[in-house]
């Protein structure tokens, strides 16, 4: 993965941050984000994931902690960050770059 | 220099006013050491607003005008001073709550204008405003109290009753301070300029800022360069996805969206 090509900060969504710790191995998308995910780990970049996915994301009654490792930070999605959301990327935008580049506006990863 | 032109430099516009009101006021008639004080607590005032806000304010010169009586500073930003001029009225006035670093600066100032004989008055004029300050604060500050995790930097710790001032990439790098315990404070002294996740009580402004709070707990942000930590964790807190075939169906991302955003452009 070209590290000029990374972003200073991504956000993931659930579906590519499961991929990218491991879950379902056998898909031919997770490679993908597992090598994102590690790319940007390497080239101290920074993932932010939104606490909606982490709920998405913790299966169980019991959690641990989560780590506080540099390159990963939770991030609260309160009415601030909805507010930014849709001023900076609005639905109209989303819309557009999707069917750009043929992936579905609520899918977490293009379908193989 | 002519008349003219010294009157022209001592109203300048861009000059920020403490202007002092009452029957009989004038310059000869000004308590001095009350008046300096005044001027000199409104400065430093203003001052710790500028540095808690991160910007550069600086004041140049002190002329005494003879209407009523007023202190002229001259800033070097007048926008920025009437900015912050602006904060300083507000927490006077009580509509926002007051941080912990600007305490003692508010409260030297109000027991400086408290100080003025009785019915002197104190405004501040400042380009086109005027803003009156009054002995007591009028307006109750509304504020919004919520518990969150902030990843921040650790940039002074210390204390009587220990503070920690933090700054933090969530909050738009300007610097806030929260209460912290003593095992908390000298824990923190030992992580000074480095990363932690720290889980605190809030509270805001309405318009969003922090004025102060409470450092719950925090946690030491480790420099690790790989994903085991994060592979760890997810193993234990997350193995029932183990049983989901379908990640996208099981989190409602469904097929239809791109047709129903084919349609909406469409349309």
């Amino acid at each position: 993965m070209d590290p000029k090509l990374l972003p200073i900060r991504a956000m993931v969504d659930t579906g590519v941050f499961i991929r990218a710790l491991g879950q379902r191995p056998d898909d031919p998308r997770s490679p993908d984000c597992r090598d994102f995910l590690d790319a940007m780990y390497s080239n101290q970049r920074e993932v932010l994931l939104a606490a909606p996915s982490l709920a998405e994301t913790i299966r169980g009654f019991d959690p641990p902690s989560v780590p506080s490792t540099a390159g990963i930070e939770v991030v609260a999605f309160d009415d601030e960050a909805a507010i930014a959301l849709g001023l900076h990327f609005p639905n109209s935008t989303l819309k557009h770059l999707a069917l750009a580049n043929d992936v579905s506006l609520t899918k977490s990863a293009k379908k193989p | 220099m002519s008349d003219k032109t010294k009157e022209d430099l001592s109203r300048r516009s861009d000059d920020l006013r403490l202007e002092i009101d009452g029957p009989g006021v004038h310059p000869e008639t000004l308590d001095p050491l009350a008046t300096l004080e005044l001027g000199a607590a409104y400065l430093k005032l203003l001052k710790k607003i500028a540095e808690e806000a991160r910007v550069d304010l600086e004041f140049k010169g002190l002329t005494v005008q003879d209407k009523c009586a007023a202190l002229q500073f001259t800033p070097d930003n007048p926008a920025r001073a009437e900015a912050v001029a602006v904060e300083a009225f507000e927490l006077l006035e009580g509509g926002r709550l007051t941080p912990h670093v600007l305490e003692s600066v508010l409260s030297g100032f109000r027991s400086a204008v408290n100080n003025l004989p009785s019915q002197q008055s104190v405004t501040v004029l400042v380009r086109s405003r005027k803003l009156p300050v009054r002995p007591a604060p009028v307006a109750k500050p509304e504020k919004r109290v919520s518990s969150t995790k902030l990843r921040a930097v650790v940039l002074q710790v210390g204390g009587k009753n220990p503070t920690v001032r933090f700054v933090s990439k969530s909050e738009g790098e300007r610097p806030f301070t929260v209460s912290a315990d003593k095992e908390q404070a000298r824990e923190l002294g030992a992580l000074l300029f480095e990363l932690v996740d720290a889980e605190v009580q809030l509270e805001r402004n309405p318009d969003g800022v922090i004025a102060k709070g409470r450092l719950l707990k925090f946690t030491p942000v480790s420099a690790e360069k790989n994903l085991q930590a994060w592979t760890d964790w997810y193993k234990a807190a997350a193995s029932e996805w183990d049983d989901v075939e379908d990640i996208e169906e099981e989190l409602g991302r469904n097929d239809d969206a791109i047709h129903w955003c084919q349609q909406a452009i469409d349309l």
